[in-house]
């Protein structure tokens, strides 16, 4: 940890300040307390009596604990009498029992469930989870920890029933995952859910370590969001961080050691088959063009190709091997502390975290790096004063730094390069040199080195200061607080470049003795250099007032009045204005005897997006619960303990209409129509007055209407537990109904010869259901929790002012959002005797010139033709509609173990043309390994299998009928996942208590470990081919092995 | 009871009294205030009505939308389309002709060789332009309704505007109406989109229109500009204009009782023709092509004629009338040109079309095909040169006998291409024989200055002089047969090139054969061959759009002879439906426009 912190001293600063703010604190905080001891004995049971091996049992506010014997006995020293055992086993609830004059203890654990005692995290604040009518879900962060990902989000998938976590890219430091909340609302807004940690909006939660956090809540439906208004409607993420405890200083350090590897990478042809198909394909396509068929590759190169008797000049290159490595190389190291007094509780964490990417660095040219390096060095600090009995204070600071280097391209052009690069076009690095055999391009390297390298640096700096006043005195139950929030970004990019003419490469020459020599085409030269920076800044403040109260005996009730505005400051926001919101947010809750629950949420929003006049909206949501199994009637049993239904109905908003909102054009599209002076014609005479008339421009329409998308839920939930609390089961059943979406009316012909601006037109429903279950039981000392989640969720376009269709299966409203349509394909055209049919259907492109290897596609409408009047809707979308997660925690004695299964159903892909046809693009490109079971005469004569159709140039005129939209490259994309599995084992007890720690637990984690699904070799599901010139960075796979240790 | 009443009426006036604290509070930071930060907008359309100079930018951006270029991908790159469809494809339409065939397979000409022409590609595939015409409609409507506005502009400035704007509409409309047949008539700025629900009109009523336009724009634009303003619209373009869509309106693809293929509703034909063949629609074309031959002089713009360089040797080939003609920025033979693009050098718009790759370019050029080199007559008798299909040892010998013009337009083996590349070679073996299927490069259009890295300004006629003398005489000889002036417009331009007469004695067909041939020639690479086989209806002729394009592979036996064989580059297909475009998929569903028939 210092080592790196000292050895980037010189570069950054601010992140040194930290570290050593970081330490400075440690020393601060921890305190040292005198001491007179008692020891105690006992013995720890579950609730059908039997003992409990293995229970933490730990002195309350302290380091010092033990963990309990095979039979559930443990003897432990305290400091006093008034010390508090504190009992914690995985499945159980925690319990506290005071020592007192006791000298044996015994201790009964109940099932975790104890839904009296939850607290549930809800907008602005907290609820008892028994009297909450709001759907949410949440994880606890310790089972981010156990994920060796490098993010937060991508710890989430599988976890939450109602979130959809995808991530699609591996690439280290922007490998975050897409979440989306009860799937997609809205076909053209944002679908963003909005995230805040510690109640504070944030724009990127991912840099966060894992080890900070405490607790991550999504909040769902109406009742829960309508507080966040008009930025509620795509869903809620709360993250919360972990706060100090009063007691002394616990200290714990992790430190994690992975190894990356890709999960899945593509094979190409070899050199051989790439020449043979190639020639195939140039046959192949000349019936179409008409041209005369002249092979590329004659019958001695196919020789050469095929013996690799001449590696320079007819090489066979596997680019994979070339330019990314098998493996490479991550850490991680936390260190915490945690304690307090009654005046003041810290929790401190510093972070390290490294990872390497899977680029090679050839070495090709000094001082270049191009493989990915990514460092993130994480620092928060959380403070609580008590100041006095009623005035309390939190001051909360964190900062996250991140420094990412490596080469200058897009990774995902460099994927593509690689991807695209065929076996022949160069045989590589030979001593040393780069050797470019044609002058057409083609090599991945040349291109790396071209664009250079770079090195990032960003800095997060957060500070959030909190008072709460408890106003008891003036009125009972009531109190208030303030928040202010400041949070800023800056970030500095060098990039070191080489002009385009001066990558060197040599060709090879043969000389007449047959020797080879490589000959410079350039001279090298120096990398140029340049500098560019970013910064944002956040500004937010919030004033409550908070009442809860007891009225009688019966009567629960509560509210809330909070105002919060925030400003956010950008220089990429359109014309450079700050963007700014404000809300007003009242809640009223009530309850009686824990029975019937009301609860009404309502938030009054502005945003500056909208014209005056327009930009405040009112977002009420109301909600009812029963809690039957509290009626007088209902039966006491084991069976079904607790039995209650919740519905919530409201309004929320989505003000970011469009993507990129605030830093597109589309911002203020409420002003009037806007001119430019811009472009312009040229007159007068060349060589002489020939100059431009600057020229002025019609802008797009406005809109002055201009509003939110208002999306109306409903949602119906039903929370059960079931034998003694060992099992829960939570059903939630939802609706939302989303309108006024900003789209483009597609209706107006070009003839009007202006932009027309978006109007809120657009209308869609989403709907769906989830459950999650959880089941904690154990036979004899094996502890097991088994979680499985489910949900599901379809939306539909209701309207989007759409073009009339000739059939009706063509209209996209009615459709889910993304609906793939094509045609339905019926194999292969294998004889020239089913092409000459004269009952064929005529094809609408390629001048209907089809021939054996051709797909067959159905005449949908019988016209006699097939064309783009029969494309129907096939599949799904690319956003799956189901999504399940299943988990499974073992614990016996010391060792630990748990899996976690994920996976998603009714979810498409469509492969890019560079996963189904081989030599697309220019140069040309590469052919897939598994496009040799394309169609040949030859293979079909042999009866051998067939995937593929015929091979065909994929440039213009080359077989358009093969790769048009159709069933037969848009398909299933459904998967299972091993997501995460981990085994572990704690150290603990009195030996290591004498060498002073508390506890030590090894593990050995991985993440993305097995993957099922029906896609071709390389290409993962979650991160489909998605545009033609890019490839994903693929995933990886982490294999982790750690140590924990607490002192 | 009454107690805790009063305790909560208590607690509720406290609690009343806090949230009226909380409210003010919070209302001090001025809520408007802290939201209405949003930008003023510094221009509106009224702004651009109040100076001339603000209106003159508006007319400087009527022409960067309304402008022709002969090279298609310009209007893409200009002008983002409104609707987002833009074309990526590269090339001029000339390889769709039997003038070339492009050196790749990428140029979209490709599509149109393999007849993969549908509704939904169109756009990308040689219209790249078709929503920025409307684009440039709605521009020139806005100044024809508020140019009066302009308080500092006098009347012959306004006139002038509204002569441009009416020209730039009827230039716009005449692009559609070459392209697809009958169009929706824009005469107004449209304010809501209802108002956008224009049906396609008659072809006679848009022809109506266009005229009406050019007619109008006669009456107000000047015959001149002073040099710095050159490149604006003048009357003698407004002729040209005029002169080129009646010869359009009265050739056989529109001036016809039937059209080539019936609309699925034969009420509907009348969009696409006629409805009835009249000969005196030859008439008004004649005439209107005499107008640009007879205004020209006013205008200063006449016929490029050095007599001592009507056939120019090789070495000074640059200085040829009709090279010159062609490449001359501003030259004297010009009435209009395209003007929107900076200079560029071969790797820029729009030589990186043209110039070839074994040239030193990247992009794709043209190579000419033995089709097309075939047109060339012995410049001795006039006389069609013969071209053994066997292919001969005399390659040179038949190409130093052609028509003066074949040197500076063909960049045929042993020629110059330019200073860089002084000797082309295209046989087996030679350094420009890679993709040069034609056995000869096109050098039409590529100026001098390219060569060795040159920038230069494509400064590209959309009208020169030239093609009205060949407007005139092809439509006189329709109207009436080869009448003397008929002859004379061919042989003033077969003169400056060092060309003799043509024959006296020619029949109307003979004749017809002649003037077309002359076109083919004098109008060559400059998006006139395309348009006119598809007006003469001839498209579908073997070796014109459809069968076999030839080209000729080169073997050099000595250093000064070369054998030829022609062979076959390719085997080309035509449907009919391809004597009109197909309007764009898109547009076609939004449900006002009536598809053009064989494209349904």
């Amino acid at each position: 940890m210092k080592h790196h912190l000292l050895g980037n001293a010189s570069k950054n600063l601010t992140s040194t300040f930290h570290a050593f703010a970081c330490f400075a604190m440690l020393f601060l905080f921890i305190p040292f307390q005198a001491k007179t001891q008692v020891t105690v004995t006992g013995n720890v049971a579950n609730e059908k009596g039997e003992p409990l091996g293995y229970v933490t049992v730990l002195e309350k506010g302290t380091g010092n604990g033990t963990p309990t014997d095979d039979q559930g006995n443990f003897r432990l020293t305290v400091a006093s009498s008034q010390s508090v055992l504190l009992f914690s086993f995985v499945g159980y609830a925690d319990l506290e029992i005071p020592v007192g004059t006791q000298t044996n203890i015994r201790a009964v654990l109940s099932s975790a469930v104890n839904e009296l005692d939850d607290v549930v995290i809800v907008g602005y604040g907290t609820q008892k989870k028994l009297t909450n009518t709001g759907a949410q879900a949440s994880m606890a962060g310790k089972l981010l920890v156990e994920s060796p990902a490098a993010n937060i989000s991508n710890s989430l998938v599988g976890r939450l029933p109602g979130l959809f976590a995808s991530q699609a890219s591996g690439e280290p430091g922007n490998d975050q995952s897409t979440l989306r909340i009860r799937g997609v609302g809205t076909f053209n807004g944002s679908q963003e859910p909005l995230v805040l940690v510690d109640g504070i909006q944030v724009d990127n939660y991912n840099n966060l370590d894992p080890n900070e956090i405490e607790n991550i809540t999504i909040l769902k439906d109406a009742s829960s969001t309508a507080v966040y208004g008009i930025r509620g409607a795509n869903g809620v993420l709360l993250i919360t961080t972990k706060r100090g405890k009063a007691g002394p200083a616990r200290v714990s350090y992790t430190f994690n050691q992975a190894t990356n590897t890709f999960t899945d990478l593509r094979a190409q042809m070899n050199s051989y088959d790439y020449a043979n198909s190639f020639n195939q394909a140039l046959k192949n396509d000349a019936y179409i063009s008409g041209a005369n068929y002249t092979p590329r590759y004659s019958q001695a190169d196919l020789d050469k190709y095929k013996s690799g008797e001449d590696p320079i000049f007819f090489p066979s290159v596997n680019w994979y091997d070339v330019m990314l490595k098998k493996t490479s190389a991550q850490q991680q190291h936390n260190l915490s502390v945690n304690g307090g007094t009654d005046k003041v509780r810290y929790a401190i964490s510093t972070g390290y975290f490294n990872q390497e990417g899977l680029f090679n660095n050839t070495n090709l040219s000094p001082g270049y790096d191009a493989n990915i390096r990514f460092k993130r060095f994480n620092f928060r600090s959380n403070l609580n004063f008590n100041i006095s009995k009623r005035f309390k204070a939190a001051l909360d600071v964190s900062s996250q730094n991140e420094f990412r280097t490596g080469n200058a391209l897009n990774t995902q052009t460099v994927i593509d390069n690689i991807a695209r690069a065929n076996p022949t076009v160069s045989p590589g690095i030979v001593d040393g040199k780069l050797i470019q055999l044609s002058t057409a391009g083609g090599n991945p390297l040349g291109s790396l080195y071209q664009a250079g390298y770079q090195r990032e640096f960003r800095n997060f700096l957060n500070g959030s200061f909190r008072l709460d006043y408890d106003l008891e005195d003036f009125v009972k139950g009531l109190s208030t607080h303030a928040i202010v929030s400041y949070q800023n970004f800056n970030s500095q990019r060098f990039l070191n470049s080489k002009p385009t003419s001066t990558v060197i490469n040599y060709i090879p020459l043969r000389n007449t003795d047959g020797s080879v020599v490589f000959l410079p085409q350039t001279d090298d030269a120096a990398y140029s250099f340049s500098e560019s920076i970013g910064k944002n800044r956040r500004v937010t403040a919030e004033l409550a007032l908070d009442y809860r109260r007891k009225i009688g005996k019966n009567h629960n009730v509560s509210a809330l009045l909070l105002y919060n505005q925030l400003k956010s400051i950008d220089p990429n926001y359109t014309f450079l204005v700050p963007n700014g919101y404000q809300s007003y947010v009242g809640r009223a809750t009530y309850d009686f005897q824990g029975r019937y629950l009301a609860e009404i949420n309502i938030a009054y929003n502005g945003t500056e997006n909208f014209a005056p006049g327009n930009r405040f909206g009112l977002f009420p949501a109301y909600s009812l619960g029963w809690v039957a199994s509290e009626e007088s009637f209902f039966p006491k049993n084991d069976f079904l303990t607790l039995l209650k239904f919740r519905g919530s109905y409201g309004e929320v908003g989505n003000d970011q209409i469009g993507s990129g909102f605030l830093t597109s054009n589309n911002r203020f599209l409420y002003r009037p129509t806007a001119w430019t002076f811009t472009g312009g014609s040229r007159f007068g005479e060349v060589g002489s007055s020939y100059n431009v008339l600057a020229g002025s421009r019609e802008g797009r329409g406005s809109n002055a209407d201009l509003t939110w998308e208002r999306a109306v839920k409903t949602n119906l939930g039903i929370e059960m537990t079931f034998w003694k609390k060992n099992i829960t089961l939570n059903v939630d059943l939802f609706e939302e109904t989303r309108d006024n979406i900003l789209a483009n009316p597609q209706t107006v012909s070009s003839v009007i010869g202006v932009a027309i601006p978006p109007q809120n037109l657009g209308k869609m429903q989403n709907r769906g259901y989830e459950f999650d279950f959880t089941l904690n039981n154990n036979i004899g000392a094996l502890n097991y929790q088994i979680k499985a989640n489910y949900s599901f969720a379809r939306n539909e376009i209701l309207f989007q002012d759409e073009v009339n269709r000739a059939y009706p299966y063509q209209f996209r409203t009615g459709n889910r959002f993304g609906q793939y349509f094509g045609l339905i394909n019926e194999g292969f055209f294998n004889t020239w005797d089913e092409v000459n049919d004269a009952s064929r259907p005529v094809y609408g492109w390629q001048n209907n010139k089809i021939q054996p290897g051709d797909i067959r596609y159905k005449d949908v409408n019988g016209d006699g033709k097939v064309n783009f009047d029969d494309e129907v809707p096939i599949g799904f979308s690319q956003v799956p509609e189901k999504t399940f997660g299943l988990s499974m925690v073992l614990q016996f004695k010391g060792f630990s173990a748990s899996v976690l299964f994920q996976g998603v159903d009714n979810v498409s892909v469509n492969y890019t043309r560079r996963y189904t046809q081989a030599f697309y693009d220019a140069n040309p490109a590469s052919a897939v390994e598994y496009l040799i079971n394309s169609w040949t005469p030859e293979r079909y004569a042999a009866g051998l299998p067939i995937v593929f159709p015929r091979f065909s140039l994929g440039t213009n005129g080359g077989a358009p009928n093969n790769y048009q939209s159709s069933d037969f490259f848009t398909v299933d994309a459904s998967y299972i996942r091993l997501k995460n599995a981990e085994l572990g084992y704690t150290f603990s007890g009195s030996r290591l208590k004498k060498v002073g720690f508390s506890s030590i637990r090894v593990f050995v984690n991985g993440n993305n470990l097995v993957t099922w699904s029906n896609l071709f070799p390389g290409v993962d599901p979650e991160s489909p081919p998605t545009a033609t010139n890019f490839e994903p960075y693929p995933l990886v796979r982490t294999i982790n092995t750690g140590i924990n240790v607490n002192f | 009871m009454s107690i805790f009443k009063a305790r909560f009426m208590k607690n509720f006036i406290k609690i009343s009294v806090l949230i009226s604290i909380f409210l003010a509070g919070v209302s001090c930071s001025k809520l408007e205030d802290f939201l209405d930060k949003a930008p003023g907008v510094d221009v509106t359309e009224d702004n651009i009505f109040t100076s001339r100079q603000n209106a003159e930018s508006y007319v400087s951006t009527l022409y960067q939308y309304g402008m022709v270029s002969i090279f298609p991908n310009r209007d893409a790159a200009v002008i983002s389309s409104p609707t987002g469809a833009s074309s990526s494809l590269a090339g001029t339409l000339s390889g769709a002709t039997d003038e070339s065939e492009n050196e790749a397979n990428f140029p979209f000409a490709q599509q149109w060789n393999s007849a993969s022409i549908i509704p939904g590609n169109i756009i990308g595939n040689e219209d790249s332009k078709y929503h920025g015409r409307w684009k440039a409609i709605r521009n020139a409507n806005i100044l024809l309704e508020r140019i009066d506005e302009v308080p500092d502009a006098d009347d012959t400035y306004k006139a002038q505007v509204k002569g441009e704007a009416q020209f730039i509409r009827a230039l716009s409309n005449f692009e559609t109406l070459k392209r697809y047949g009958g169009f929706p008539i824009v005469n107004k700025r449209f304010v809501t989109v209802e108002e956008a629900k224009v049906p396609r009109a008659s072809l006679e009523e848009c022809i109506n229109f266009i005229i009406k336009d050019c007619d109008d724009a006669v009456a107000n634009l000047p015959a001149s500009y002073p040099p710095t303003l050159r490149g604006r619209a003048t009357k003698l373009a407004a002729l040209a204009l005029k002169s080129r869509t009646l010869l359009y309106a009265a050739s056989p693809l529109f001036n016809t009782g039937t059209p080539f293929i019936s609309m699925a509703n034969a009420a509907d034909n009348k969009l696409i023709c006629y409805g009835n063949a009249d000969n005196n629609r030859w008439k008004l074309a004649a005439d209107a092509a005499r107008a640009v031959l007879d205004a020209a002089p006013a205008a200063g713009v006449a016929l490029i004629d050095v007599p001592a360089n009507r056939d120019p040797a090789i070495a000074t080939v640059a200085q040829g009338n009709y090279r010159v003609a062609w490449e001359r920025q501003d030259n004297a033979e010009i009435i209009i040109a395209d003007k929107t693009y900076p200079a560029s050098s071969r790797f820029g718009f729009p030589w990186y079309h043209l110039y070839p790759v074994p040239m030193g370019s990247f992009w794709v050029s043209n190579t000419a095909t033995l089709n097309f080199v075939r047109k060339y007559e012995k410049k001795a008798d006039g006389l069609p040169q013969t071209w053994n299909p066997e292919g001969g040892d005399d390659l040179v010998a038949k190409y130093n006998e052609l028509d003066p013009r074949f040197k500076q337009t063909v960049g045929y083996n042993g020629a110059r291409f330019n200073a860089e590349h002084p000797i082309i070679e295209t046989f087996a073996g030679g350094k420009h024989e890679k993709n040069c299927f034609g056995g000869a490069w096109v050098v039409k259009h590529i100026p001098e200055g390219l060569a060795n890295g040159g920038s230069v300004v494509p400064s590209i006629a959309l009208y020169r002089l030239n093609e009205f003398y060949l407007n005139y005489a092809e439509a006189i000889n329709e109207f009436q047969g080869p009448t003397p002036e008929a002859y004379a417009a061919v042989n003033t331009i077969r003169t400056r090139s060092g060309m003799p007469d043509l024959p006296p004695g020619l029949s109307k067909d003979e004749f017809r054969i002649r003037v077309r041939n002359e076109r083919d020639i004098e109008l060559a690479f400059e998006d006139h061959r395309f348009w006119d086989i598809r007006r003469w209806l001839i498209a579908e002729e073997e070796g014109v759009m459809k069968g076999a394009i030839q080209g000729i592979k080169i073997t050099k036996l000595t250093a000064t002879t070369f054998r030829y064989v022609p062979y076959v580059i390719e085997t080309r297909s035509f449907n009919k439906q391809m004597y009109l475009h197909p309007f764009d998929l898109t547009e076609v569903l939004k449900g006002n426009l009536i598809q053009n028939p064989g494209w349904e």
